[in-house]
C-alpha cells in the first residue's frame, strides 16, 4: 500500500499519466465535517473520501499497525475504510494537495442523527463509542472525541465513521471526549431514563448537546441520589463553574500528578456500568406504549396486508420511506422487497420498539427513525448545513403513507392538496391509505375540535392524486372506512 | 467583564493540541471519579484544590488569590 506525500504533490503530477487520475465527477464536502482541522470529508458521485493531514496520517498508520483496524472493522464497529492512491482520488487539484493523503469509505446507506434515534439507539452508539475508547486505549490510542455523530446505524447496528477521531494517547491525559460525551450521549440518555424528558428536542436545539448546566438545572434535589447525577451532574456543574476562569494549566498539573491510562479505563467501565443500568419503559408516550392501538379487524389487517405486500412487491422500488410506521409492522413487509427502508414515527416509544423488534426478528434493511413529517429534521448549524434535513441525505422511491393522512390534515391543519404536492416531490411512487370521516380514529380526531377540514374527503383526495399521478390500483378494506392507493408520478 | 477576559485569555493560552475543549471542570472530575485508583494523582495535585473549586473552604475569588500570591 503506497502513501501520497504531502510534500511532493507537483513532482507526483509530472511523474503520473493523466489517464491515471480518474476524470472529476460532482464533489462536494460534506458540509459536517469542517470541525476537526485533521481532515475533510468529500462526497465524490457515490464515493465517500476523506482527506487528511499529515498528523493524521501518522495515526491511521498507527490504527493499522496496531491491528485495531482489523479487529475493530472484522468486528463491524468502525467503517470499512482503505487507502486511496493518489491517482484514484476523484477530486480536482487544488482539493488534493490540501491532504498529506486520502482515505476512502464504505458509503453508509443512510446517514441519521442522534435527535432522530431512540433511546436504546442513542444507547448502543454510546456504549460502541466507550468500547471504541477502552479498545484504543489498549493500542495506545484515543478517541479524541465522543459525538453521537461519529456513529451511524447500518445493518441495524451502530457503526463509528470518523476514522481520524483514533489518535495517539498522550501520556498523562485525561480524555478529552468526556465532557462532550456527557453533553451528548450521557445527559439525553439520563433526562429519559429518570425524568421521561424525551431528548430529541434538546439535541436538535443546541448541537453540542445538553450542556452540563442546563442538566444541573433540569434535575432536581432528590435526582442527585439517582445513579451517577451526583457526580457526572452536579459535581461537574460545580467544578465546571469554579474552573471556568482558571488560569492554570490544569491538564500539565493533572499530568504531572501521575494521571494514567489506567484511570481512563476505570472511569470507562463506571460509564459503561451506568449506561447500562439506565433503561425506559415508553412512560410518557402516546402510540407506542399500547400493545394494539389500531382499530382493524383481524380480516382488515391481513387485507391491507396483503394488498400493500402486492404493491410494494410489483412497484420495484429499492428505497422505501415509511412516513407513520409506528412500530414497524409494514416497514418491515417493504423490508422484504426493498434494498433499503426509512422507517418513521413521531412517537418516541414507538420508535424504540420499532428498533428493538427489527433487532429481535434480525431484520437489518429498516432504519427506524423519530422524524415528525410535519416538523421534520431542519438544515441548521453552521451556515444552516452542517445538519440536513432528510430528503438532502436520502430520497425514496415509493413513500408508504398509511393511516397517516388524517393526522397531517386534521390534527397539524396542513392542507390536503399540499400535502399531495409535497408527497408527489419526494417520490415516484406512492402508497397511500385514506381514512374515511366515519372511521372512529377521525372522529376522535374531530369530536372536540371545530370541523374546519372541508379538503378532508375522498373525493378531493382522489381529484389530488389524479392530477399529480396514475392511480395503478385501488382497494377498499372490509370495514368500508379505509381505502388504499397505489400512484405512481405523472411524467 | 473580568471573568470574561479571564476566560478569553485561558483559552489563547491552551495549547492547540486538540480541537475539542475537554473542559477544565471536566478534567478534574475524571480524577476525583478515579475512586480508590486515583488517590495518589488526587494527594499529589493537591486535594484542596477541588475542595476549594467546590466552594466548601475558600470564599470566591480565593483562587484568583492564591494564584497570584503563589
Amino acid at each position: 500500500m503506497r502513501w501520497v506525500s504531502q510534500r511532493s504533490p507537483v513532482r507526483r503530477k509530472k511523474r503520473k499519466k493523466p489517464a491515471e487520475v480518474s476524470s472529476p465527477v460532482q464533489t462536494d464536502f460534506d458540509s459536517g465535517s469542517f470541525r476537526d482541522r485533521a481532515g475533510r470529508v468529500y462526497l465524490c458521485g457515490d464515493r465517500v473520501v476523506r482527506g487528511i493531514s499529515e498528523e493524521a496520517l501518522s495515526d491511521w498508520r498507527k490504527l493499522q499497525e496496531t491491528g485495531l483496524y482489523a479487529r475493530l472493522s472484522d468486528a463491524g464497529k468502525i467503517v470499512a475504510t482503505r487507502a486511496l492512491p493518489a491517482a484514484q482520488v476523484p477530486l480536482p487539484e487544488q482539493e488534493r494537495e490540501r491532504w498529506a493523503a486520502f482515505l476512502e469509505h464504505d458509503r453508509i446507506p443512510a446517514i441519521s442523527y442522534a435527535y432522530e434515534w431512540s433511546f436504546e439507539m442513542l444507547r448502543q452508539a454510546g456504549l460502541l463509542t466507550l468500547d471504541l475508547v477502552e479498545e484504543a486505549i489498549g493500542a495506545g490510542m484515543i478517541l479524541k472525541d465522543a459525538t453521537p455523530y461519529n456513529v451511524q446505524f447500518v445493518a441495524g447496528r451502530p457503526v463509528f465513521i470518523d476514522i481520524p477521531s483514533f489518535q495517539t494517547l498522550q501520556p498523562g491525559s485525561t480524555w478529552a471526549g468526556y465532557r462532550q460525551f456527557c453533553e451528548l450521549f450521557l445527559f439525553p440518555l439520563m433526562l429519559q431514563a429518570y425524568k421521561g424528558i424525551d431528548f430529541q428536542p434538546f439535541l436538535r436545539a443546541r448541537i453540542d448537546g445538553v450542556d452540563v448546566q442546563t442538566m444541573a438545572g433540569l434535575l432536581g434535589l432528590r435526582d442527585r441520589l439517582r445513579k451517577g447525577v451526583f457526580s457526572h451532574v452536579w459535581l461537574q456543574a460545580r467544578l465546571d463553574r469554579s474552573y471556568a476562569s482558571t488560569r492554570r494549566d490544569v491538564r500539565q498539573e493533572i499530568r504531572s500528578a501521575g494521571f494514567s491510562k489506567e484511570l481512563i479505563l476505570a472511569n470507562l467501565r463506571k460509564m459503561k456500568t451506568l449506561l447500562k443500568s439506565l433503561s425506559w419503559d415508553g412512560s410518557g408516550s402516546e402510540w407506542g406504549s399500547y400493545a394494539d392501538f389500531h382499530n382493524y379487524s383481524e380480516a382488515d389487517l391481513s387485507d391491507k396486508e396483503s394488498f400493500v405486500e402486492q404493491c410494494l412487491r410489483d412497484s420495484g422500488a429499492d428505497t422505501v420511506w415509511d412516513i407513520g410506521a409506528n412500530t414497524g409492522r409494514f416497514a418491515r413487509i417493504a423490508g422484504q422487497h426493498a434494498r433499503q427502508v426509512l422507517a418513521m414515527d413521531v412517537d418516541h416509544f414507538a420508535v424504540e420498539r420499532m428498533f428493538r423488534q427489527n433487532g429481535a426478528e434480525g431484520v437489518t434493511n429498516v432504519l427506524p427513525l423519530l422524524q415528525n413529517v410535519c416538523d421534520p429534521s431542519p438544515n441548521w448549524g453552521w451556515r444552516n448545513g452542517e445538519r440536513r434535513d432528510l430528503a438532502s441525505r436520502a430520497r425514496p422511491d415509493l413513500v408508504l403513507c398509511l393511516a397517516l393522512i388524517h393526522h397531517v390534515v386534521i390534527s397539524a391543519n396542513v392542507p390536503l392538496e399540499e400535502f399531495v404536492d409535497w408527497l408527489a416531490g419526494l417520490a415516484g411512487q406512492l402508497l397511500i391509505e385514506y381514512v374515511a370521516r366515519a372511521d372512529d380514529k377521525v372522529e376522535s380526531l374531530l369530536r372536540n375540535k371545530q370541523d374546519l377540514y372541508a379538503d378532508y374527503s375522498r373525493k378531493n383526495l382522489e381529484a389530488c392524486l389524479s392530477r399529480r399521478y396514475t392511480i395503478r390500483r385501488q382497494h377498499t378494506l372490509g370495514s368500508g372506512n379505509r381505502f388504499l392507493y397505489w400512484c405512481v408520478a405523472k411524467g | 467583564m473580568k471573568i470574561i477576559l479571564l476566560t478569553v485569555l485561558t483559552l489563547l493560552a491552551r495549547p492547540a493540541w486538540a480541537y475539542l475543549d475537554p473542559g477544565t471542570g471536566s478534567m478534574l472530575l475524571q480524577v476525583i471519579l478515579g475512586g480508590v485508583a486515583a488517590v495518589g494523582v488526587a494527594f499529589k495535585l493537591g486535594w484542596h484544590r477541588i475542595r476549594d473549586a467546590l466552594g466548601f473552604a475558600k470564599k470566591p475569588g480565593a483562587e484568583e488569590e492564591t494564584e497570584e500570591t503563589r
